[in-house]
């Protein structure tokens, strides 16, 4: 497995999806759905749902957030969407907006 | 180039991506991505990368699978490993024996601004003139590499001689075109 990184001056309009690591570091407009853990740094912003493993939102994320295992929002996210998750970690600072389900399965 | 503290974009492997990518800095596909990728800087395909994508950037440097036309304002490197089915329209290439192109093939500053090459960003619409409409070139490369350009159009025999690391054309007056 590897990993995927999309930087600062990319901007992907349309879906990505795979089992590598990803980092977006740029824009995503549409959808991500990866097999892995996916972080969207702080800079980073998806205009879409993403789903995953495990998320980790620095950055903005407009759309839904699915984490079977796990989402983690972090300090000066964004975050306008659903979150579905097992584990849900929200800190401080961040601005979230939208509902919360967990499942425990 | 954007200053974006070393990340580079990187396609992994086992990433498909299906859609427009824009960049404004280099990417390195190892992944696969279909559909269109726009740039105005590097644009690099990986030994195992397979873009089914038209490419439009300055310089592309192939070592992996297109199949989809490239146009590349600046210069096009297609290394031992690179494969592209689609038409090609590059400034300046650089093909190492091994590397394949199967379609057309438009090289050269002269060929390139009346085949209306233009830099990224721009429309797709080609420039009125004299285009190179009428009997386009097939190239073919031969197994052992070496890559032959019959050229027919009337403007060729004016334009300067393409030099191109392993392709040898002919420039023939037709003296049949408009």
């Amino acid at each position: 497995m590897s990993e995927t990184i999309i930087g600062s001056g990319v901007t992907v309009e349309g879906t990505i999806t795979g089992n590598d690591r990803l980092l977006v570091t740029g824009t995503v407009k549409g959808e991500i759905d990866m097999n892995s853990v996916v972080t969207i740094d702080t800079d980073g912003e998806v205009d879409g749902p993403v789903a995953a493993l495990e998320v980790v939102v620095m950055g903005t994320v407009n759309g839904s957030v699915s984490g079977s295992r796990k989402v983690d929002i972090r300090p000066n996210a964004n975050v306008e969407g659903d979150v579905r998750t097992a584990r849900i970690l929200i800190s401080e600072g961040a601005v979230f907006r939208g509902r919360v389900e967990m499942d425990l399965g | 180039m954007a200053e974006d503290d070393g990340i580079k974009t990187v396609i992994g492997a086992d990433t498909l991506i299906n859609g427009t990518v824009r960049a404004e800095a280099e990417i390195a596909i190892y992944g696969k991505v279909v559909g269109e990728v726009l740039s105005s800087d590097t644009v690099i395909i990986e030994d195992g990368g397979l873009v089914e994508a038209t490419i439009n950037a300055p310089w592309v440097i192939v070592s992996g699978a297109v199949v989809g036309d490239i146009v590349a304002t600046e210069k096009l490197e297609i290394l031992e490993t690179g494969r592209i089915i689609g038409d090609i329209r590059a400034l300046n290439i650089v093909m190492v024996e091994g590397g394949a192109v199967s379609g057309r093939v438009i090289i050269g500053a002269d060929f390139a601004e009346s085949a209306g090459i233009k830099a990224p960003q721009r429309t797709q619409s080609t420039r009125t003139g004299a285009p190179l409409t009428k009997s386009r070139p097939r190239v073919e490369t031969s197994p052992r590499g070496k890559t032959v350009i019959p050229v027919t159009s009337k403007g060729a025999s004016r334009a300067k001689p393409v030099q191109s690391e392993l392709i040898d054309y002919a420039t023939k007056d037709h003296g049949d075109e408009d």
